[in-house]
């Protein structure tokens, strides 16, 4: 017999263990056919002997009926559901026990002792904590839930109305903060549950839409570099998911809840469950709406009036006799939206379909800027051979087309759109007398000029469809597949037109002589495929009136690949306009191309055991082993275990407090979230060269987050109080990050991505109440209100690490915030300003307090001051009278200090001496025209904001007496109408998190990028 | 029925044999490099597209405003990077340079560090290939030694990788003399194996005993006491003899030769330059016409970096090295090649294209006054501009001018530095004499030479060097009235840096 070496043990050991699971899971599952498909088909014959068929009506106390309500035969797994009429019929036999049960409602359990027709009235469940939340691979009540999870529904949305999402969470759960980096249409939004736990990128949370996870990343493509005007930045890769068609998102936020998902968990879990069909004859949803959005949050720029009498008054700056300039006419637009969605549901006891057509159009506040939208959901959920099978099908389909102007937030030393906007001196007149426009110079650029010169697109398709079996193989026992692919294609086209005087882009040499060639062009192209395979068994038994168990085991496989390309080109003939669709035109030498591909692969087995003891103690356990492609070869693997517990100390009691739950959670979840290839070393060619392309670590690994969490939810005076109070700690080793070259030299200049030493600290607070203060026919109102407490701190961390780039004129290189050991992530480390002197020179501090001025000022102080807010408050207010309902949700963010980065790069006397228009409240603030706009806590800013981010008011109809129509209701939604704060910036919500050249983000600096605004949205909704 | 359900059950589960996977990390965009997670040794490569990428690893460095320009002008009394208003401010990194103000977080020393050990590594890959030549190790070997030079002379002690080591292990350090002592050492085994052709694009023989002359010359500096160097007779010697192997390139016919967009092509007198493709593919050596150019003059430039009145006085205005007409020039930007003062004019020059006025309306008239800061109506017009290289007009965004590294008048220069730190003032003062612009000068000490270097080699790169062997680096000067402390003759180790456990920071930061 040959000796098998120990160094080729690993490879030998994956390869035979990955055989012998997939055996092992085949044969079981054969195994556990074949004993239950004979008993099977002898219980169903004679369950069917004794069965009569029972028909009713289900509705509300209002006597409206309930579509969509779930009858079960209590003990068995048989059941329907009522058809858009709230009608229902099914076969039980006499002495069944038939349960309905509805989202929102209390149960109703009806004892079938010879009737043929039970009609059902619901009441509607005020206690929110029986409301059903979707899980991982599962689902459980907030009653019954070990870990901190939140959801809101489909009724929670209608208020909102936002292409993205990830809006309809804003203010809602404690412990999220959503923020929304720029008003443009399906702009980017960040959302952070329970904080950073993660130095670098990969502090998104992993978004899993009907079972299928996300791969985070951009899906639009990124646009080119313009030299001193920047790139643009790719939208949302949420936007393809059409709010019409969610049903709900839950939020999973402690380790119990999310170590399922293992590596990818560990900065929580977004569930998004959308529509599903319904038995019955075709019935009909429509709703179509309108929407003007505006500017909002200003600057006082100066007007032409104010400019000159400031250009007299002060010496400096120059008054061209100009008149009426105002950068918001010459710019914005009020931006009109109309949506319209068209759902249809319709099916059979066997077969319920959805299907759905979403088609909104967008503009954008700023001119030529706007989003088309045209989406297409199916769902079908197809039930047969005895319920032996369930097919749960979906199709999403998406297209989306963006047309851009440059808003990037990091605009060079000319400036974006918007600066332009800002500093183009009121007194100049924007077009010449001769109807031309006014060009100035190739670095203090014509707003107008810019406008029409840019264009800027891009279209993007995907597909997200997955197909879902379900086997019931015993009454306990079933295995669940979900076989998903995730599909998008993206190409961006930009151009700028080679009559456009721009440093760089105009009246350049041109081979025959004349130098007269201009303008850019870039196509970049971007396709995603991802896969989803996951199958695992599902147990769930009552062994006993005290012992309940589900039990979960499973394996699934993913992989990701993304590949792309980019052509760019330019110096064209002056007389081409058509730059992309004829980019040969540019000069074939300066012409560029470049593609790339990547792939991550990820398989991983998990189990999950949830235990219910005598009714009161809830256990559950989780354990994932994650393997992926991307961490070094000795590394591949991560186990991330979690285990929670609660105990119901007192359930639906009759007391002041009815309902007191403790829960108790620990877990560890993972990280991979650095680049494809890291661990590898890798080349590529370039041209005739090959140059290294990755600063090889063969000894990365996962980074892991462990976390512990306790809580407790109660339910005070019927359960009119309800709420949560959560207290957490999650300790991030291994941290992935991206060093500096400079660590490894001699190496490539390049990032390399290591595992530091050192721990990121997140602990919180959490507290969420909500009262239901009316309930009564003609009148409801309840509030609700959830406020987080988050503290961040770097321990253990023996390097300093430099974030928080600042753009624009005079601020190359210059970066305002620090990391390190003890101080909170994104702390402020510039210089401390002091004041102006008698001069208007600014005046720095130096260490020991005394002051100075900028030739002998310490280069940067430590300000102790955080991009990251301490709280993240929400408030929610929902009344309705008789047929009104109104509804606010308010947001807000405190505690941290926001980098006016705008300020410094535009708002400076000398930048109005060299004929840049400014604020007013600037223009005196005695800043001497000499004096430098150094990056210094003088653009340091209290961020502090609360904001009605929300409100919405319908009215719905009575329409029993309307023929077709069954349910009508309008509605007026508006958002961000008022926001309560003393940043003194656009917009005080800017938690963006631009990372440096490495990939080290940062948080809370104000880039002047796409303007915010606020909207009025119109509409009506009807069911028919 | 029961078949129905074994036939869908055993179709679900095939599915499982298609998903496992061993998660072995494929390469799609590139290639993995064979066995070289832990060493220098490729072999799936070819030797000679390592080297082409060697060399093209210069460009960065040697080429980029803000790398060894910044570095060795910026610091020393030939530039300034003064801040106008809003414009160049940059957190101050262009002042702290002049000022002698910079500290380990300084982002261009950082940045000048990485390209540096970059192009260290590249020519480090060149070696340990498997399949590299003789001839091919000889010229890495060669490219290292120059890079190694200006890590010694900037930061002191020099990090290195043995090849065959592993790549992820903390590299060692040879401090500031072993590294002198090692570089000459290498270059001194590998300069037979070099082309002894002089193609000053590639490795050559007359660029080893250059750069061998430039180690033996700054021997005390990089060996001894930096602040108090001395010149042995055996290192001066040495100078001498490597100066003296140079054959096959002489001094060019006009100054100019050598700084035009086919410097390589036209100049005789060039011994090493990073090579630029014009139209194609390029360093940022065009960033030398328009970092001082205004934004009214054309091209448009960006208004930054002037020479200062002190160091502007050391030349006869008309001296040709900093006020020459070339026609096409004239033509199209309006100025002479050179340093630009007075007022500026549109392409034609005077009398053919306007009078230039800058932003503010003003007229653009170049000043020699200059302060840190610069404000009021002189915000963009202070300061003496200098175009060093000729403007290419075709090169796009590839300018075609080869950055040259090293030629023939510094050679010259060095060996009469040598001469007559030995006391020899009288050959040096032939050698200084056949110079075009200085037949006239007369040599009565090493100090003359040091005159001479900042006339002929302005913003060429030497000038830190040559101050600090020459002692005057520290001293207060226009803008910088103070005398600097001695921790300034070497530059912070980037903070960065220090992880590796092997690397101290220098002394004082």
């Amino acid at each position: 017999m040959k000796k098998i070496l120990i160094k080729e043990l690993p490879i030998n050991y994956f390869g035979n263990w990955r055989l012998k699971m997939s055996l092992a899971v085949f044969l079981l599952a054969i195994s556990i056919f074949n004993l239950q498909a004979s008993t099977y088909a002898v219980n169903t014959e004679i369950a069917q002997e004794k069965a009569v068929e029972v028909n009713g009506t289900v509705k509300d106390i209002n006597g409206a009926p309930l579509p969509g309500v779930n009858i079960l035969i209590v003990g068995t797994s048989k059941g329907t559901q009522t058809d858009f009429d709230g009608n229902y019929s099914i076969n039980v036999e006499s002495g069944g026990v038939l349960a309905f049960s509805y989202v929102g409602f209390v149960t109703k359990e009806i004892t079938v002792s010879g009737q043929t027709t039970i009609d059902v009235v619901l009441e509607e469940d005020s206690n929110r904590l029986d409301e059903v939340v979707v899980i991982g691979y599962g689902s459980t009540t907030k009653k019954d839930a070990t870990g901190s999870v939140d959801a809101i529904s489909a009724k929670d949305l209608t208020t909102v109305s936002a292409i993205n999402p990830g809006a309809a969470i804003r203010g809602k759960i404690s412990g999220v903060q959503v923020s929304q980096s720029n008003g443009e249409p399906g702009g980017g939004l960040n959302i952070r549950i329970r904080g950073n736990s993660s130095v670098r990128g990969g502090n998104e949370p992993l978004v899993v839409v009907d079972g299928i996870p996300l791969s985070g990343g951009n899906v639009s493509a990124g646009g080119a570099d313009i030299e001193g005007v920047g790139s643009s930045s790719a939208k949302s890769a949420l936007n393809f998911i059409n709010q019409e068609d969610i049903e709900s998102i839950t939020v999973l936020k402690d380790a119990s809840s999310t170590a399922i998902y293992g590596s990818r968990g560990a900065n929580g879990v977004v569930i998004i469950t959308t529509k599903g069909g319904k038995t019955g004859d075709a019935k009909f949803d429509f709703s179509s709406s309108v929407g003007f959005a505006s500017l909002r949050g200003d600057v006082d720029m100066m007007t032409s009036q104010q400019y000159s009498e400031r250009v007299n008054t002060l010496g400096i700056g120059q008054d061209f006799g100009g008149n009426g300039y105002d950068w918001k006419d010459t710019l914005l637009q009020t931006g009109v939206s109309t949506n319209h969605n068209l759902g249809v549901t319709f099916g059979n006891e066997n077969s319920r379909n959805r299907l759905s057509i979403g088609i909104s159009d967008v503009e954008g506040i700023v001119k030529n800027t706007g989003l088309q939208r045209y989406s297409v959901n199916f769902d079908n959920k197809y039930s047969g051979f005895d319920d032996f099978l369930t097919l749960n099908t979906k199709v999403s389909v998406s297209q989306i087309e963006d047309q851009a102007e440059n808003t990037t937030d990091n605009a060079g030393f000319i400036g974006n759109i918007i600066g332009v906007g800002l500093y183009w001196n009121p007194t100049r007149e924007l077009y010449n007398t001769d109807g031309t426009v006014n060009v100035v110079s190739d670095t203090y650029l014509n707003p107008v000029d810019y406008l029409n010169s840019y264009d800027d697109q891009t279209s993007t398709t995907r597909i997200l469809a997955s197909i879902a079996p379900k086997l019931k193989l015993t009454d306990n026992l079933s295995f669940n597949m979900v076989f998903g692919v995730d599909y998008s294609t993206s190409e961006r086209t930009s151009a700028l037109l080679p009559t456009f005087n721009l440093q760089g882009f105009y009246n350049r040499a041109n081979p025959n002589g004349d130098d007269n060639l201009g303008g850019f062009a870039s196509i970049s192209s971007m396709a995603r495929f991802n896969r989803t395979f996951e199958n695992y068994f599902s147990y769930n038994k009552e062994v006993s009136d005290n012992f309940s168990l589900k039990a979960l085991l499973g394996y699934s496989y993913y992989d990701y690949n993304v590949e792309g390309n980019f052509v760019s080109a330019r110096d064209f003939n002056p007389n081409q306009t058509n730059l992309i669709d004829n980019i040969e035109g540019g000069l074939s030498t300066e012409t560029r191309t470049s593609s790339f591909k990547s792939r991550n692969e990820l398989q991983s087995f998990y189990g999950r055991v949830e235990t219910v003891i005598n009714k009161k103690l809830l256990v559950n356990a989780s354990i994932r082993i994650d393997g992926s492609t991307r961490p070094a070869s000795s590394e591949k693997y991560g186990t991330f275990p979690a285990i929670g517990a609660a105990y119901k100390f007192i359930e639906d009691a009759d007391e002041i407090l009815n309902n007191l739950k403790l829960r108790l959670n620990f877990g560890i979840t993972g990280n991979q979230e650095f680049d494809n290839n890291s661990a590898l070393f890798v080349g590529q060619y370039d041209n005739t060269l090959f140059n290294p392309t990755t600063n090889v670590n063969n000894q990365l690994k996962w980074e892991t987050t462990t976390s512990y969490g306790v809580g407790v939810d109660y339910a005070l005076f019927d359960s009119k109080i309800t709420g949560s109070i959560d207290y957490f700690l999650k300790e991030t080793t291994d941290l992935i990050f991206p060093t500096d070259p400079a660590g490894g030299v001699p190496g490539a200049s390049i990032k390399r991505f290591i595992n530091l030493d050192g721990t990121l600290e997140n602990s919180g607070l959490e507290f969420s109440v909500n009262y239901d203060a009316i309930t009564s026919d003609d009148l409801d109102f309840s509030i609700g209100t959830n406020v987080s407490y988050l503290h961040n701190e770097m321990k253990n961390f023996n390097r300093i690490e430099f974030t928080g780039g600042l753009n624009g004129q005079g601020l190359t290189g210059s970066q305002v915030q620090i990391i390190r050991e003890g101080e909170s992530l994104f702390t402020y480390y510039t210089k401390e300003w002091a004041g102006f002197d008698a001069n208007g020179l600014s005046q720095y501090y130096r260490e020991d307090g005394s002051i100075t001025d900028l030739s002998d000022a310490p280069d940067k102080l430590f300000s102790g001051k955080s991009g990251l807010p301490d709280f993240n408050v929400g408030f929610n207010t929902s009344l309705r009278y008789k047929k009104f309902d109104f509804t606010t949700s308010w947001y807000g963010q405190f505690g941290h200090y926001i980098y006016n980065n705008t300020a410094n790069a535009y708002f400076y006397a000398s930048a109005f001496n060299g004929g840049r228009n400014m604020p007013l409240s600037y223009v005196s603030n005695g800043q001497s025209a000499s004096d430098v706009a150094t990056p210094s806590t003088l653009y340091l800013e209290k961020g502090d904001f609360f904001r009605l981010g929300d409100l919405g008011i319908g009215y719905t109809f009575d329409t029993e007496k309307m023929k077709y129509i069954n349910a009508l209701r309008v509605f007026f939604n508006g958002t961000n109408l008022l926001t309560i704060t003393d940043y003194s910036g656009f917009d005080p919500d800017v938690s963006v998190s631009k990372p440096n050249s490495n990939g080290v983000p940062s948080a809370g600096i104000d880039y002047l990028g796409y303007p915010n605004s606020k909207s009025f949205t119109f509409g009506l909704n009807v069911k028919f | 029925m029961r078949i129905t359900k074994y036939f869908i059950t055993s179709c679900f589960s095939a599915i499982l044999f298609i998903a496992c996977t061993d998660l072995e990390e494929k390469v799609y965009d590139g290639v993995e490099l064979e066995s070289a997670a832990s060493s220098y040794a490729i072999s799936n490569e070819d030797a000679g597209t390592l080297l082409s990428s060697a060399y093209t690893a210069l460009r960065g460095p040697y080429q980029d405003q803000a790398r060894l320009m910044a570095l060795n002008i910026m610091t020393s009394d030939a530039m300034v990077g003064p801040t106008r208003g809003g414009d160049w401010d940059d957190a101050g990194v262009w002042r702290k340079l002049h000022t002698h103000t910079i500290d380990a977080n300084h982002g261009f020393n950082k940045d000048t560090y990485n390209d540096m050990y970059n192009a260290i590594n590249s020519a480090n890959l060149v070696i340990g290939s498997t399949t590299a030549t003789i001839p091919q190790i000889a010229e890495a070997k060669f490219l290292r030694a120059l890079h190694y030079y200006i890590v010694i002379d900037l930061w002191g002690q020099a990090a290195y990788r043995e090849i065959g080591s592993d790549t992820n292990a903390d590299a060692l350090v040879y401090q500031r003399n072993e590294a002198t002592d090692w570089v000459i050492s290498e270059l001194e085994e590998i300069i037979g194996d070099l082309p002894s052709a002089s193609d000053p694009t590639r490795a050559n023989q007359n660029a080893a005993h250059w750069l061998l002359a430039k180690l033996y010359l700054n021997y005390g500096v990089f060996a001894g006491d930096a602040n108090a160097p001395t010149f042995d007779d055996s290192n001066m010697d040495k100078v001498i003899s490597n100066i003296d192997a140079i054959s096959g390139v002489s001094l060019a016919l006009n100054y100019w030769d050598n700084f035009i967009p086919l410097n390589t092509e036209t100049s005789s007198e060039l011994i090493f330059v990073s090579q630029n493709i014009g139209g194609a593919s390029s360093g940022n050596i065009r960033s030398r016409w328009f970092m001082g150019q205004h934004y009214n003059q054309t091209p448009s430039g960006w208004n930054g970096f002037t020479t200062l009145g002190e160091y502007y006085d050391k030349f006869q205005p008309n001296d040709e090295r900093i006020n020459t007409m070339l026609p096409s020039v004239t033509e199209h930007s309006g100025y002479n090649v050179g340093f630009h003062i007075g007022q500026q004019y549109g392409p034609g020059g005077p009398g053919v294209g306007e009078a230039l006025k800058d932003r503010l309306n003003n007229n653009l008239v170049f000043t020699k006054d200059i302060s840190l800061i610069t404000g009021g109506a002189s915000l963009e017009v202070s300061g003496v501009r200098g175009v060093k290289y000729v403007p290419d007009y075709e090169g796009g965004d590839n300018a075609d001018n080869d950055a040259v590294i090293a030629r023939y008048a510094d050679a010259l220069l060095m060996k009469a530095e040598a001469l007559s730190r030995k006391g020899d003032n009288s050959e040096a003062q032939a050698l200084v004499q056949s110079l075009d612009n200085e037949s006239g000068t007369s040599i009565s000490s090493v100090d003359d030479i040091y005159s001479v270097r900042g006339r002929e080699l302005w913003w060429e790169g030497y000038r830190r060097n040559d101050m600090i062997r020459f002692g005057t680096f520290l001293n207060a000067r226009e803008l910088k009235p103070f005398n600097s402390s001695p921790k300034y003759l070497l530059l912070p180790i980037p903070l960065a840096a220090t992880t590796n456990p092997n690397i101290s920071q220098n002394p004082g930061y």
